[in-house]
């Protein structure tokens, strides 16, 4: 009975992880917001990411559990390790934290010169362009941003700092380009009932084997 | 008939030398450069450092300005937060404090946010704007006072830090294999100033206009005499 147990513990664990792998979200990509409010904390709106895509995805949030990983980049001058956030409040930036609406992502973004606005990615150019690993991000931000995608449509982006910081996020170039953001997530799939079920059947005819195989060898006197 | 003649004649000539003189009254000197970018803060105010212009050599003083730039406003910069024009002396090693809120050329010219703000960096061209006497001629002074006429053009706010002349910007797109491309915008901006005329070049005009006088004088005298005579 142990050993029916364990194995079927053994299977649930590894199937699941199994169907949870990481794969490619999408990618999504608009103008910089550029507006600037400064209350404790010097927040800078960068806009609302609703459609993801790009060569290979599956940006049908519904097939996501979670956010496992992403890539992002903004257009920034005088920042030093400004947070991005995630979440939904195109306004109000402090509010929307305080209502467990916003989530740190984790990622900090700071200007290599002080004379320049640059365009930062990190943790460095996401696929096709990179080769440098996703950054990871913490169970309760991929599951928070994920939940806000899918259940209001759309993902609301945020640069946070000091409130006595002068960063800015500008949204263009006058007359020449706009300037735009990027986020591109990894995420892992809902578990398949079909996988579990399967992995269920395949656990259950091994350890009756095992069983079957400990009468063979310990007939009973 | 000579003499109507030489009257259209001189009338001709002191209006070229009219337009001479006035043309010379009103030189504009104008420096392009890229911007700098740096930036300093004192207290609740920043400034912006916009480049280092050529506007040698120095004229005796200076009666307008005007600049061009590529800028990054706030929504509140307007009245007096909004950045004005400074002028210094070329790579003077001026404390914030100084350089922000003391005895440089502070000029009326300034920057205000457009409505509704664009939060992006924008070129914006002022129109011009009086200098003082003084101003204009201590401007004589500093540029004087660097042997190649630089001069160092700054933009100051005593209550607003979060602007700025960046040097460039750089930007990005996809191309079509989704391949990150970068490309970067270099800013340049446009310094000009109006300069009252040279010394020599007012005497020089002056000089030959009073000397066609004289000579106008003396023909007619000398007409004048022949009638008599004859």
């Amino acid at each position: 009975m142990l050993r029916l147990t364990a194995c079927l513990i053994f299977a649930c664990v590894s199937l699941s992880g199994v169907t949870r792998a990481d794969y490619y979200f999408g990618t999504g990509a608009a103008q910089q917001s550029g507006l600037a409010e400064t209350n404790t904390v010097r927040a800078i709106y960068l806009g609302r990411l609703s459609t993801f895509s790009g060569a290979g995805s599956n940006p049908d949030v519904n097939a996501a559990a979670k956010f496992t990983s992403m890539y992002a980049g903004v257009a920034i001058r005088g920042a030093t390790s400004v947070a991005l956030y995630g979440g939904r409040g195109n306004v109000s930036f402090e509010n929307a934290l305080s209502n467990g609406k916003m989530f740190d992502t984790g990622m900090r973004f700071s200007n290599t010169n002080g004379t320049s606005v640059q365009s930062i990615f990190l943790p460095g150019l996401p696929p096709p362009s990179g080769t440098t690993a996703p950054f990871a991000l913490s169970d309760a931000t991929g599951t928070g941003m994920r939940d806000i995608l899918a259940n209001q449509g759309g993902l609301d982006f945020w640069l946070v700092g000091d409130a006595s910081s002068t960063f800015t996020a500008p949204s263009q170039i006058t007359g020449t380009q706009a300037a735009n953001f990027l986020v591109y997530f990894n995420a892992s799939a809902v578990p398949e009932p079909s996988s579990i079920v399967l992995g269920l059947v395949a656990a259950s005819f091994g350890a009756l084997k095992l069983r079957r195989r400990k009468r063979i060898v310990k007939p009973t006197a | 008939m000579v003499s109507s003649r030489f009257h259209i004649l001189f009338l001709a000539s002191v209006c070229v030398f009219a337009v001479l003189g006035s043309s010379s009254g009103a030189a504009v000197i104008s420096s392009t450069v890229n911007q700098d970018g740096y930036k300093t803060f004192a207290g609740t105010g920043a400034a912006s450092k916009v480049g280092t212009f050529q506007m040698g050599p120095a004229a005796p003083s200076y009666t307008q300005a005007r600049l061009r730039t590529w800028i990054e406003l706030p929504s509140n910069a307007f009245g007096a937060a909004a950045p004005k024009l400074v002028l210094a002396a070329y790579n003077a090693s001026f404390p914030e404090f100084s350089l922000i809120f003391g005895p440089t050329v502070s000029t009326s010219l300034k920057f205000e946010s457009e409505v509704p703000p664009s939060f992006g960096v924008d070129e914006r061209q002022s129109g011009w704007v009086s200098l003082t006497p003084t101003e204009g001629t201590a401007l004589a002074s500093i540029i004087a006072s660097d042997s190649q006429g630089r001069i160092d053009a700054w933009l100051v706010s005593p209550t607003i830090q979060d602007f700025a002349n960046p040097d460039s910007f750089e930007y990005w797109y996809f191309d079509s294999n989704f391949n990150i491309i970068f490309e970067t915008i270099v800013f340049t901006a446009t310094l000009e100033l109006e300069a009252v005329p040279e010394p020599t070049s007012a005497i020089a005009v002056s000089g030959l206009t009073f000397g066609f006088l004289a000579l106008r004088r003396a023909r007619t005298r000398r007409l004048l005499r022949r009638q008599t005579h004859a």
